[in-house]
């Protein structure tokens, strides 16, 4: 029971990459308003940024897997 | 899943054999045969700029023949004119002394043809003076009757010049 | 329904040691990782081989052109993103990102991709470590390497030297947790609903994100090279 909820509770990592890539996408999408023409350059950007920012749920997930994997 | 062991080490070599692998059968042909064409491309620059400059070398050599064909041909019409000139003055001399000739011989002869009217007229006069003289002796008629008829004498051969 | 389900996704996720070595008095157990990593090399080898047969100086069939366009569009992508400084890492990185690509996008065909084994992504990450220090050895000499330590400040100095183990471990874990949770999601999807409902996701969490994933690797790996050779 511990052991499931240390796992939910290391879950919640998710919760800032969440934030943090849907803050990265209302920008992105603000730029390419403002400049359309850079579409490209914007869409990279994004997603490097995008997959930079979900690692920190990636390392919440990798926690929680530990967690029960390892706590027995 | 969550361990580590030998297996990391096997990955290393793996990772080590595929970059071998890459870069001697993908990597390595296919730079080689791109650096080939490239080589290829700037040996035909190299022989378009070679001919290009041995063109212009032609072409420069072919502009200086036809310069001097130029200057040959001007000095070739410029002598024609001097010799046509030359001829031209020759003849012009030729023409004129000829028709000085013409002329001098047309003013002899005139003048002797105006001698021998001369001549013939006074010929006549001298026939007529002779007939009147003749008529006057004929006649026998007095002094103003001779004077009259030379006065008409007179004015008959003052008519007739 | 729970027990069985778990157990399913405990069996899926365990590495399974294919066959065992046995030299002197040890056993060496190879994993599924290693076997199919030599079946990507094999892949690469029959690929590269297939690609370069017989190339012509005046291309005429349109292998070539492709595997012309193949090597200097990657050459071009990763040369941008390390700089013209760092060129001769380029094989290395283009190799990488191959090895990733095939590793990630191998689990369409119901193999478990490599990637899911801790032990390839810690070597990718220890291996690309070691590249990054030995770039910075090379462009700056030794003492120069040593001297980068203190920057900007000498206070950092504990901070860089962290900086040394978190950085291999960030790229560890980024692409091993990224895979394994695509892994993870895939087969309870697979579970649930064996028919058409996977494809979708299977496209955004096999292509996708398995592309995606060795990009950032490479990325990170390029930046850390070329933050160390200027």
């Amino acid at each position: 029971m511990g052991v499931a909820i240390g796992a939910g509770i290391a879950a919640l990592a998710g919760i800032g990459a969440g934030i943090g890539i849907g803050i990265a996408s209302g920008k992105a999408v603000e730029a390419v308003a403002r400049q359309p023409e850079a579409d490209g350059k914007i869409t990279k950007l994004l997603l490097l940024g995008g997959a930079l920012a979900e690692a920190t749920a990636i390392y919440g997930f990798v926690v929680a897997i530990l967690i029960i994997m390892l706590v027995k | 899943m969550l361990k580590l062991d030998i297996n990391l080490v096997f990955t290393v070599i793996n990772l080590l054999i595929i970059y071998f692998i890459l870069s001697k059968f993908l990597f390595k042909p296919v730079k080689n045969i791109l650096a080939k064409r490239q080589e290829e491309i700037d040996k035909q620059y190299a022989e378009a700029e070679e001919a290009k400059t041995q063109a212009g070398a032609l072409r420069q050599q072919y502009e200086a023949c036809v310069k001097g064909i130029d200057e040959e041909k001007a000095a070739a019409v410029s002598k024609a004119r001097e010799k046509a000139d030359e001829e031209y003055g020759r003849i012009v001399a030729e023409a004129k002394s000829e028709a000085q000739k013409i002329v001098s011989d047309a003013r002899r002869k005139a003048q002797g043809e105006q001698e021998r009217s001369i001549r013939q007229a006074q010929e006549e006069i001298a026939g007529l003076v002779m007939e009147a003289a003749a008529r006057v002796v004929a006649s026998g008629q007095g002094q103003a009757a001779d004077r009259e008829l030379y006065n008409q004498f007179l004015a008959k051969t003052g008519e007739q010049r | 329904m729970m027990e069985e389900l778990a157990n399913e996704l405990v069996e899926q996720l365990e590495c399974v040691a294919v066959f065992t070595v046995h030299i002197g008095g040890w056993e060496i157990p190879i994993y599924e990782s290693t076997v199919i990593t030599w079946v990507i090399m094999l892949l690469v080898l029959l690929l590269s081989l297939f690609l370069t047969r017989n190339l012509q100086v005046h291309p005429t069939g349109k292998r070539q052109l492709f595997a012309e366009m193949l090597v200097t569009k990657i050459e071009g992508f990763i040369t941008d993103m390390v700089g013209e400084e760092a060129k001769g890492y380029v094989p290395y990185l283009s190799t990488v990102l191959i090895y990733l690509a095939f590793a990630n996008l191998i689990g369409l065909f119901g193999v478990k991709p490599p990637t899911k084994d801790l032990n390839v992504t810690a070597a990718l990450a220890l291996m690309s470590i070691v590249l990054v220090q030995y770039a910075s050895i090379h462009s700056k000499g030794a003492g120069g390497w040593l001297k980068s330590f203190k920057e900007p400040m000498a206070i950092v100095t504990p901070i860089n030297i962290l900086e040394l183990f978190i950085k291999p471990l960030s790229l560890c874990m980024r692409l091993f947790g990224n895979v394994l949770g695509a892994f993870v999601i895939m087969e309870l999807i697979k579970i649930l609903a064996p028919a058409v409902a996977p494809v979708p996701f299977s496209l955004y969490f096999d292509i996708f994100d398995g592309l995606i994933q060795a990009y950032v690797f490479v990325f990170l790996t390029s930046l850390y090279i070329r933050e160390a050779v200027e």
